[in-house]
């Protein structure tokens, strides 16, 4: 009895804690969800409403991506919308960025359905990709395709796809951008000193060289005229603080030639590894330029850039009018533009141009380095953008990808991407081609101008690059190349060490995970296989 | 040169003063940063040197405030949903409470048999080892887990759910704490009400309980504030109905940029509960934290 009494006593105080917790409705084995309210400030345009049902009344949908504004403002702008189109409806939960692939993975891993839609970075959809729906027949339905061939190709071809097939619709474009404060170029003056002192005429770097003569030029005097000295550039250097994206910034136009037109083969078009061998190509000749010329431009900064993120240089550039030049994605043309952000100086300002090449690469067939007569450019798709995708337990897939299809319509992403807080950037063709959208979102023409066709020319670049999406690529990347690279710029490793490091530790995970499946994903990464 | 007696006592105080003022400075300034970068344009929140002074170094601005949508404007667009603020600081208030209410009642009863009875086969102090040990693990490794029951259990994304999880993460905390202000107070009193006819109960209720006020109080103060700033728990086992504050403050640090305006406003707002707490218990905390505790 009494001992029958003390197994009970362990058993009614759990009782008692789910007793004091206990949902009013029964448990379910599905996540059943609330609509919840509207933001007030979204415009709605209804269509007028058909007498008849709709075609998806009564589906109610999940969407989950990171927290708004970016990225998860236009969701729910654009939900009542198509709510009112369709009768189905779209309940979004915003995750912590940082949070965010853990918590879509546990759900997937758990085998719980607790998503029909997913919005995430293009550089984790392969992870993904085993509990995503393909979306190819969909694109092939002339009825459900989203004009598709209006994307352009980099995000069409490559951002979205894998292992040939479509899971995901783009609905951000991301690359870097090389922006710069105009008036400094267009100064008489400051053309002058700069030629006496360079012996070239000062324009819009287009090579890394120039680019370092131009951010050493305007760095250590006042030409912003507020009396304090001003800077020639401004890059994020702590760890941890996505600082890898400029690295390759740097070293890609050192790097890589082009590919033929074949596509990418065992020296051409590679920027990670060796596609016969799995060896890494980060211990190279051009490498170790690209990582010293990063480290020297910490030097035209201001003070303190070492504990700098992409957040600093974000806020920074258009809100403090005392940076000449920086790379960055394409909400500055935004920020630029938004007088509540940007210093007065700044607004209509804020030029923009591909990042610079070099008229050196290294030849890695020929272990040398190669002189051209134009400047080879390899523009990386840093990050890559956001993409929404559809998972493989939603019951309503027709529905979620309708949905997804009106997102990225021509007519509502080009809403979303002129808007500066949409986190949003272009991927279309329509975005690009006209410029009076953005002059009417209140864009100064030459910046909305500059910016678009410095986009066009990276993503049409026949040398366009995208970001590693292999297994482990958070540890290759986020771990070990932020670590290392981030000791050499602030001074705390050497150069050639770093990299040396690099190269034994990649060694070691490719090893690790196993060389031939890292040489199989890493060739289908390159579309080789 | 001797230095007279008075002398040196004004000159202990001045350098007690002195280290005083230091401290509180240290303290404070976090906390004057996060107010006066709440009224800050997102152009005077980036400069270098820093904007320290209101009115003379920036002009103040209720841009972030508008921005999260708690002050309505027209010719602003808010980038946040005020009713998702308001539903999350609900969700904060109700958990954070429930689980420390929780948490109190059910710790301070086991604290009190584990001060006062003498359990045979499993020892008192293997008892009180095992609660604590429920505290060893790291909470990431119980997450999935607790994802998966909370799934079957119809639990996820529900304030139930939340106040159990921090009731369990917060239990062993109470039943230490509890356990030594029990013990601190003289057993004779309880002794005496039960030859005045007092149950055990009633003796615990009328006698134990209202001298550990200060304990209860200080101890509850520590599970708020546990349960007020979680986040892991939070942001694994809610998605919008029992959001928490701190996932919506967590969230405005984004994939590419920190909206430090938006997140000291934010802040601001979550001091508020903590603060008024913490301010209506003062008096029982530091008597409290005097007690018991470290016996």
């Amino acid at each position: 009895m009494k001992r029958t009494r003390r197994f009970l006593l362990p058993v009614l105080v759990v009782a008692t804690l789910l007793l004091t917790g206990c949902p009013v409705a029964a448990p379910t084995p599905q996540i059943v969800k609330e609509t919840v309210v509207v933001r007030e400030t979204v415009v709605v345009t209804p269509t007028p409403v058909p007498p008849e049902a709709k075609k998806f009344d009564g589906v109610k949908l999940v969407a989950v991506t990171q927290t708004g504004p970016y990225i998860a403002g236009p969701l729910f702008d654009h939900r009542d919308e198509w709510t009112a189109l369709t009768g189905g409806q779209v309940e979004v939960v915003e995750v912590p960025y940082e949070n965010l692939y853990e918590k879509i993975m546990t759900s997937f891993a758990s085998g719980v359905h607790a998503y029909d839609i997913i919005v995430v970075g293009a550089t984790w959809l392969p992870d993904f990709t085993p509990y995503l729906i393909p979306l190819d027949d969909y694109i092939a339905n002339p009825e459900t395709n989203p004009e598709w061939d209006d994307i352009l190709p980099a995000f069409r071809e490559i951002i979205v796809k894998w292992e040939g097939k479509i899971y995901g619709l783009p609905l951000d474009g991301d690359t870097h951008t090389l922006f710069y404060r105009r008036h400094l170029f267009n100064d008489p003056e400051n053309q002058a000193k700069f030629k006496e002192k360079y012996g070239y005429d000062l324009t819009v770097p287009k090579t890394m060289d120039q680019l370092r003569d131009v951010a050493e030029f305007f760095t250590g005097w006042d030409w912003s005229g507020d009396g304090q000295p001003d800077y020639g550039w401004a890059q994020p250097m702590a760890r941890g603080t996505q600082s890898h994206w400029w690295f390759w910034d740097f070293v890609a136009p050192f790097c890589v030639l082009p590919p033929g037109p074949e596509g990418p083969d065992r020296y051409r078009g590679q920027l990670y590894f060796d596609p016969e061998t799995m060896q890494p190509l980060i211990n190279e000749p051009c490498m170790l330029r690209g990582l010293e010329l990063y480290k020297e431009m910490a030097k035209f900064g201001p003070p303190g850039m070492e504990s700098w993120g992409v957040s600093e240089i974000r806020s920074a550039f258009p809100s403090t009018g005392n940076i000449a030049m920086i790379f960055e994605w394409g909400g500055i043309p935004g920020l630029c533009n938004d007088p509540a952000f940007a210093h007065p100086d700044v607004l209509g300002d804020c030029g923009a141009a591909p990042r610079p090449g070099s008229l050196e690469v290294w030849d890695r067939e020929k272990q040398q380095w190669i002189k051209l007569d134009k400047p080879n450019t390899a523009p990386l798709l840093n990050f890559g953008g956001w993409v929404g995708a559809i998972t493989k337990t939603s019951p309503n897939p027709d529905a979620a990808y309708d949905f997804l299809k009106f997102l990225n319509s021509p007519e509502i992403s080009f809403q979303d991407v002129v808007v500066g807080d949409t986190g949003f950037n272009v991927y279309r063709y329509t975005h690009v081609r006209d410029l009076s959208p953005w002059v009417k979102a209140g864009f100064a023409e030459q910046d909305a101008k500059e910016y678009l066709e410095a986009v066009r020319a990276d993503l049409e670049n026949p040398n366009v690059l995208i970001d590693l999406r292999i297994p482990g690529k958070p540890e290759y990347v986020d771990t070990v190349l932020d670590l290392h690279v981030s000791a050499a710029i602030v001074g705390e490793e050497e150069p050639a060490a770093a990299l040396k490091a690099i190269y034994d530790e990649w060694e070691k995970i490719t090893d690790r995970l196993g060389r031939d499946s890292q040489k199989a994903f890493y060739r289908k990464m390159m579309g080789m296989d | 040169m001797m230095i007279s007696k008075q002398a040196r006592q004004r000159l202990e105080l001045g350098l007690v003063y002195l280290i005083l003022i230091l401290v509180t400075v240290v303290m404070i300034s976090p906390i004057y940063w996060t107010f006066v970068t709440a009224f800050k344009e997102p152009r005077d929140a980036f400069t270098f040197p820093p904007k320290y002074l209101p009115f003379i170094q920036f002009k103040p601005s209720l841009f972030a405030w508008k921005d999260v949508g708690l002050i309505k404007d027209p010719t602003q667009r808010g980038t946040h949903d005020p009713t998702a603020i308001l539903n999350a600081l609900q969700n904060s208030v109700i958990i954070a409470l429930g689980s420390t209410l929780v948490s109190i009642v059910l710790g301070s009863l086991a604290a009190y048999g584990l001060a006062r009875f003498e359990f045979r086969r499993w020892k008192n102090r293997d008892i009180a080892f095992f609660i604590l040990s429920q505290r060893m693990l790291p909470p990431i490794v119980l997450v999935i887990p607790y994802f998966v029951l909370y799934n079957w259990l119809g639990l996820l994304d529900t304030r139930p759910g939340m106040i159990i999880a921090h009731t369990v993460a917060n239990l062993p905390f109470v039943v230490w704490i509890m356990r030594g202000f029990f013990r601190g107070i003289p057993q004779e009193l309880e002794e005496s009400a039960r030859v005045d006819g007092c149950s055990y109960f009633q003796a615990f209720c009328k006698i134990t309980l209202p001298l550990s006020l200060p304990g209860l109080a200080a101890t509850s103060a520590f599970t708020i504030v546990f349960s007020w700033n979680e986040l892991l728990f939070a942001t694994t086992l809610t998605f919008n109905r029992a959001k928490t504050f701190p996932t919506l403050i967590a969230g405005l640090t984004h994939s590419g940029a920190a909206l430090w305006w938006d997140i000291s406003a934010m802040l601001l707002l979550a001091l508020v509960p903590v603060f008024v707490f913490t301010i209506l218990l003062q008096r029982y905390i530091v008597t409290g934290l005097t007690l018991g505790a470290l016996k």
